[in-house]
């Protein structure tokens, strides 16, 4: 039974490595508290981050009067939602309201199990590993209706069904560009994925025109499904207050924030380890056990960055066009790079 | 740890079933049954069904359960209704389930062996799904596939906007 | 072709405001924010914002308070004894204490018209303009600077000087009648008799 376990936390070679004797239960401690500690620090940065680009972007200068160049800002915005008080609303659902946040941020945490980190450093290993992350999403569209519903409030309830509604809706294009991967490597397990784009320049990407097409349609389908702009409608702050989260204080907003940049890393990590290589070095060799650490956690920065550039050059879709854009173009489009490049592999 | 974890999904899987069918609220009702989908896709990954485990999150979780959400919550008559769960028809419905679980236990006694080992932990199932896929169950499979397609047709069809309607 | 073309107009105008951005995001001297309390923007040297008054050349005059719109300069003023005049920019003369010279600036409302009729350039509208304060009363600034201790001193002294100087005159009064008592024998009884019907 130990073993299994251990063996699950394909963890083992790094702390191997760091020589923590076999078996010892450190080994599924870190490998379930690394992804926490890993998430909370990078929400820190990633908004400070978000600010500090949006900021340039539109020649200001963003936080600048906590700490140095304003680096503290969100470590106090994190102390004052902790200070806050927890409101439920008179008429909002007890239960659904306590609840949903805690099943968003179980959906983001949960991916993280599959997420390759490193050569020796993956959660668990699935051989389903690429299928698992992008099923276990749901549950955060199930914690999403259930926020929206349980806060009663309209603005909440809109922002909850149209968030679900583009969810659903952008899995089909993203799943669909994954696959067009997945044929090419034949597999599904992370490590397989990544192992199989050993020796290629920047991974998959530029080893056929489908596949980089396929990458641009999982960057934006990707976009869709954590809600950012231009696909942030469901929490519109100019229509919709704030979306499902409109009702939420203190804590539980922080929780549904903590989720909202978990996310943000997890479907840019997803992308890099399916078409850039994951944890390899762009020129495609294996590097150590911790430097592939690095350059994951790297390739999957840059990609949040994309988001963060993305965000604040466009303006936000309407909602037949969000439909549009994904029924009519990337799913199409999808299919055909799917054929396209099963094809290749059958005949070339 | 491996019977402690069972235990701990089988109870989640039974308590979120009995709220499923006896809550008054039938929101309540709709969630309770996330959790029962996600304890069964659970016992399905102790089996070592890894892709069936995350086939039942990504289909009933991600794509049945947020369908019956979205009429649920979309119908507003509904929500508003508290549910009757009293006891109609009672002689059918226990005759009926007594027939079923006859028919289930039948086959299992008939199937008889029960592997009572776990099975080779770990080995991947997908392959071996998606040869039998395309090899054995071609037929079934692609049955299934049109079956799909006309309920996608037929749905389009319902909710498609009177021709005439548009013109005028 | 509507659709591919479509596409392509996204594809290229996203691309197109993508460059833009990041052409933006590495520039950082287009950056327009004054992070204020550290720098702020130079005022023009004509402008008007807060009074200031130099109340050593202060005369007391009260002409700006007379010409203030919103009655924001309150002014109190009492004689100066003959020795204590004194002469302020060579033609003006200081013949008034000024006990009390309060601009509340809540009020003001910055036309700078009080500073016009000053005949001893004293009273100026001066560049600063961050003096916000919690209470209204923080924004009545004095600028007397007799204390009222002093004032009072003053006032007595005063008192004391011209009844002196009344007392002095009343004597000369006193004396001139003395020297010519016949000139004029009935004015001095006319005027208290017609007072008290007036009154």
């Amino acid at each position: 039974m130990h073993d299994l376990v251990l063996k699950t936390l394909g963890i083992g070679d790094l702390l191997a490595w760091l020589g923590v004797p076999d078996g010892s239960l450190v080994y599924p401690v870190v490998a379930s508290v690394f992804p926490l500690v890993f998430l909370i620090i990078f929400a820190l940065l990633a908004v400070y981050a978000e600010r500090k680009v949006s900021a340039l972007i539109q020649n200001r200068l963003g936080p600048m009067e906590t700490g140095p160049w304003g680096l503290f800002q969100t470590t106090a915005d994190i102390l004052k939602l902790i200070q806050k008080e927890d409101i439920t609303p008179k008429a909002a659902d007890k239960i659904l309201f306590f609840v949903a946040p805690v099943l968003v941020f179980t959906g983001t945490y949960a991916s993280l199990a599959a997420f390759p980190w490193s050569s020796g450093f993956v959660g668990a290993d699935l051989n389903v590993g690429i299928f698992y992350l992008l099923a276990i999403s749901s549950l955060v569209v199930a914690g999403l209706l259930m926020a929206g519903w349980g806060s009663n409030n309209k603005w909440s309830l809109y922002g909850a069904v149209r968030s679900t509604a583009q969810i659903v809706s952008y899995e089909i294009p993203a799943g669909l560009a994954v696959l067009t991967a997945i044929v090419t490597t034949g597999t599904l397990s992370m490590n397989g994925i990544i192992r199989h784009q050993e020796g290629m320049w920047f991974g998959l990407l530029f080893q056929s025109p489908f596949l980089f097409v396929a990458f641009i349609i999982y960057l934006i389908a990707s976009l869709a499904e954590v809600n950012r702009t231009p696909f942030d409608l469901p929490e519109a702050e100019s229509e919709l207050v704030g979306g499902y989260h409109t009702e939420y204080s203190g804590m539980k907003f922080a929780m549904f924030f903590l989720a909202e940049y978990g996310n943000m890393f997890i479907v840019s990590g997803i992308a890099v380890a399916v078409f850039m290589g994951g944890w390899l070095t762009p020129w495609g060799t294996e590097p150590s056990v911790l430097m592939g650490v690095v350059w994951m956690i790297l390739k999957s920065l840059f990609f949040v960055f994309f988001q963060m550039w993305l965000r604040w050059t466009l303006p936000r879709f309407r909602v037949d066009q969000l439909m549009y854009l994904c029924w009519k173009v990337l799913i199409p489009i999808a299919f055909a790079c799917l054929i396209g490049q099963a094809a290749v592999e059958v005949y070339l | 740890m491996e019977v402690a974890i069972f235990w701990l999904l089988a109870v989640i899987i039974i308590a979120s079933a009995a709220a499923t069918v006896f809550s008054k609220n039938i929101i309540y009702s709709a969630f309770s049954l996330l959790f029962s989908f996600l304890g069964v896709a659970g016992i399905y990954a102790m089996l070592s069904a890894d892709f069936l485990a995350v086939t039942q999150i990504m289909v009933y979780v991600g794509g049945i359960l947020t369908l019956i959400l979205f009429g649920v919550m979309l119908t507003n008559r509904i929500t508003m209704m508290s549910l009757k769960t009293d006891v109609f028809n009672f002689i059918p419905g226990l005759t009926i389930a007594a027939v079923m679980l006859a028919g289930l236990l039948y086959v299992i006694w008939v199937t008889g062996t029960w592997a009572s080992d776990s099975p080779a932990a770990w080995d991947t199932t997908v392959e071996t799904i998606g040869t039998l896929t395309i090899t054995r169950f071609l037929l079934p499979f692609e049955v299934v596939a049109i079956l799909l397609l006309i309920a996608v047709v037929g749905a389009s069809f319902i909710a498609r906007k009177d021709k005439q309607k548009i013109q005028s | 072709m509507g659709y591919f073309k479509d596409i392509y107009r996204g594809v290229s105008s996203t691309l197109t405001g993508m460059t833009l951005t990041a052409r933006e995001l590495v520039r950082p001297d287009h950056i327009v924010t004054i992070q204020y309390p550290k720098e702020s923007i130079p005022v023009p040297e004509t402008g008007r914002y807060r009074l200031h008054n130099n109340i050593d050349e202060c005369i007391g005059c009260n002409q700006c308070a007379n010409a203030c719109p919103v009655s924001c300069i309150e002014i109190k003023s009492f004689k100066r004894m003959d020795k204590d005049v004194e002469t302020v920019k060579e033609t003006q003369k200081k013949r008034l204490w000024v006990e009390q010279f309060d601009i509340d600036m809540s009020k003001c409302m910055f036309c700078g018209l009080c500073t016009w009729p000053c005949p001893t350039e004293c009273l100026t509208m001066t560049s600063v303009y961050d003096y916000s304060a919690y209470d209204f009363k923080e924004h009545i600034f004095k600028f007397s600077k007799l204390t009222p201790a002093e004032a009072e001193q003053k006032k007595a002294e005063l008192e004391a000087w011209t009844a002196e100087q009344a007392a002095l005159k009343a004597a000369a009064a006193a004396k001139k009648a003395a020297e010519a008592p016949a000139v004029k024998p009935e004015t001095p009884a006319a005027p208290p008799a017609e007072k008290p019907a007036e009154g």
